[in-house]
C-alpha cells in the first residue's frame, strides 16, 4: 500500500510540475520516467497494475490518441518481468549472467514510451518531421536525466536492500 | 535469487488494458470532459502553489515591440480587423443618427465592457499535441462563466490591468479573433469549445467590403463543422461574397465590442433559395499560445448617460 501511495504521490507531483512549468518540462517528460521506474521499482504485478493505472489517468487528463502508451508499456514490462523471472532461475542454477544490463532497462523503456507517443499522436510522423524534432529533442532534454537519475537511485537502493528484488 | 513471487503480471496487464478500453471507449463519447476538468482542478492548487515559487514572467505591453515576423504579422492582422469593424460601426452609427437626426444619444458608445482574463492551454507543449480538447488554466476562481467567449491573445496583450494601462473596453478589443467559448467550467480549470466544433453557434453579421469601404451586411448563425465553419439563416436576398469579415452582431441591440470569426472563403448560391457560406476561422485552434476570456459586465458610465437622457426627455 506504501508503495502505491508513493508512486501515485510522485506521478501527482510530476503532473503538477510538467503543469506549473511547460516550458522547462515539456508534458511527460517527468511522468513518464517516474511510472517507468516505478513500475520496475517493485519488480511484481503490483507494479504493473499502480503504473498502468496511473499512466490511464494521465491520458485522461491529457488525451493523445488512443490509450496506446499504458497497454503497450503494460504489456512489454509484463513480458520482461516474466522472462528475467524465469532467466534468474536459469542463472541461479547454471550461473549464466543476465544479457540486458538492469541501468540501461528504464532508458529503452523511456525511448519506446517516447516512441508510442510520437505514432499515436502524429499518425504522419514523416510530415510533422520539422514540428516533431525541437519537441522531441525538449522533451529528451529533461526525460533522459531524470530517467537516468531515478535509474541509479532503483539501483543503488537495491544495493544495500532497502529495495527487494523478485 | 528468486525472494518473492512477482505475482501475476499477465493479469495486471489485463486489468490495464480494461482499464485504458474503457477510457478509450468514453472519450470518444466525450463522456471523459468533466472527468478531466475535475482532475485538473484537483491538480490546481499544487500547480498554482509550484508557479507561486517562480518569479513572475515578464509582462507584455501594448508598445511591445514585435519579436518575430509572426508576431508582427497577427498584430497587423488585428489591426488591420479592428479598423475594419470600426469602419463598419462607425457607417452604422451614421446611419442610425441620419435617421434619427434630432435625438439625443450618450455620449458613451458601449453599453458592455469586457474584463479580459488572460490563460494559459493546457496541454499543449513537449509530446502531446490534443487540439480536439483545448483547456485552459483559468476557472470560477478568476470569475469566469459558462458560455464566455475565448479570444486569442497572441498579438497583443489585451488585459494586463491599469498597470500596463489598457482599460476594460478598450478599442483594441474590437477585432480581436474568437477561438472558441467556455464549453464547461472549474474552479481553476475551463474548458473551451472551438469554434470548429459542431456543437459551436453563434448569431454572427458579415461585413462586406469593396475598395476602400466596408459595409454591415446581413445576419447569420455561424456553426462548426470539425474543420472549418459554415454561415446558415442568411436571407436569400442577401449579398455575400468571398473575402466578407464575419464579426459578432451586438447581443439583444445591445453595442458592444465585435469580435472577428473569420473570413468567407466561400459563398454559393444555391438553386433552392439559400446560401451556402464557408467561413475560414480567423486563427486555429493549433496556432493559439495565449488566450483571453471576455466576462462582459454593464458599462455604468453608459446606463447612467441613458438614464439622464431618458429623465431629461420626460421634462415638460
Amino acid at each position: 500500500m506504501t508503495y502505491a501511495f508513493c508512486l501515485t504521490g510522485l506521478t501527482w507531483f510530476s503532473l503538477m510540475l510538467e503543469q506549473a512549468f511547460p516550458d522547462l518540462f515539456p508534458y511527460r517528460s517527468i511522468i513518464l520516467p517516474v511510472v517507468i521506474v516505478g513500475m520496475l521499482w517493485d519488480g511484481t504485478s503490483r507494479g504493473i497494475l499502480v503504473g498502468g493505472g496511473l499512466l490511464v489517468v494521465d491520458w485522461i487528463i491529457r488525451p493523445t490518441g488512443p490509450p496506446l502508451l499504458p497497454v503497450i508499456l503494460s504489456t512489454v514490462i509484463a513480458v520482461f518481468m516474466t522472462r528475467r523471472h524465469a532467466r534468474n532461475r536459469l542463472a541461479y542454477h547454471t550461473g549464466r549472467r543476465r544479457q540486458l544490463p538492469d541501468w540501461s532497462l528504464p532508458v529503452l523503456l523511456l525511448l519506446m514510451a517516447a516512441g508510442v507517443l510520437t505514432i499515436t499522436t502524429w499518425p504522419d510522423v514523416t510530415a510533422s518531421f520539422p514540428v516533431l524534432l525541437p519537441r522531441l529533442a525538449l522533451f529528451f532534454r529533461t526525460s533522459v536525466p531524470v530517467c537516468i537519475l531515478l535509474t541509479a537511485v532503483m539501483l543503488l537502493t537495491s544495493e544495500p536492500g532497502w529495495r527487494r528484488i523478485s | 535469487m528468486d525472494r518473492r513471487p512477482i505475482g501475476r503480471p499477465w493479469l495486471a496487464c489485463t486489468v490495464v488494458v480494461l482499464l485504458a478500453a474503457a477510457a478509450g471507449w468514453a472519450q470518444s463519447r466525450r463522456l471523459l470532459t468533466d472527468v478531466r476538468i475535475v482532475l485538473l482542478d484537483a491538480l490546481s492548487p499544487g500547480r498554482l502553489a509550484v508557479m507561486s515559487l517562480a518569479p513572475p514572467s515578464p509582462k507584455t505591453t501594448l508598445s511591445a515591440p514585435a519579436d518575430s515576423p509572426k508576431r508582427e504579422r497577427n498584430i497587423l492582422e488585428q489591426q488591420r480587423r479592428r479598423l475594419l469593424i470600426e469602419n463598419a460601426r462607425l457607417r452604422n452609427e451614421l446611419r442610425l443618427l441620419q435617421r434619427s437626426s434630432g435625438h439625443r444619444r450618450p455620449t458613451e458608445t458601449d453599453f458592455l465592457r469586457l474584463r479580459l482574463v488572460e490563460a494559459r492551454i493546457l496541454g499543449r507543449r513537449g509530446i502531446p499535441d490534443s487540439v480536439k480538447d483545448l483547456l485552459i488554466d483559468a476557472g470560477t476562481a478568476h470569475g469566469l462563466r459558462h458560455e464566455e467567449l475565448v479570444l486569442d491573445a497572441s498579438g497583443i496583450v489585451l488585459d494586463r490591468g491599469t498597470v500596463d494601462g489598457v482599460q476594460p473596453g478598450h478599442p483594441v478589443l474590437y477585432g480581436t479573433a474568437v477561438v472558441g467559448r467556455i464549453d464547461r467550467i472549474g474552479r481553476w480549470v475551463s474548458h473551451v469549445l472551438p469554434i470548429t466544433d459542431p456543437k459551436f453557434s453563434a448569431e454572427v453579421q458579415l461585413i462586406h467590403h469593396t475598395a476602400g469601404t466596408s459595409h454591415p451586411g446581413c445576419t447569420g448563425l455561424l456553426e462548426g463543422t470539425g474543420n472549418a465553419c459554415r454561415i446558415t439563416g442568411t436571407p436569400a436576398t442577401a449579398s455575400i461574397a468571398v473575402g466578407d469579415e464575419v464579426v459578432s452582431v451586438d447581443a439583444a441591440g445591445i453595442i458592444g465590442p465585435r469580435f472577428s470569426y473569420g473570413r468567407v472563403i466561400q459563398a454559393e448560391f444555391r438553386s433552392a433559395g439559400q446560401w451556402d457560406v464557408v467561413v475560414e476561422p480567423a486563427v486555429s485552434p493549433t496556432d493559439v499560445t495565449r488566450v483571453a476570456v471576455a466576462v462582459p459586465r454593464l458599462n455604468s458610465r453608459r446606463l447612467q448617460s441613458v438614464r439622464s437622457a431618458i429623465q431629461e426627455d420626460s421634462r415638460p
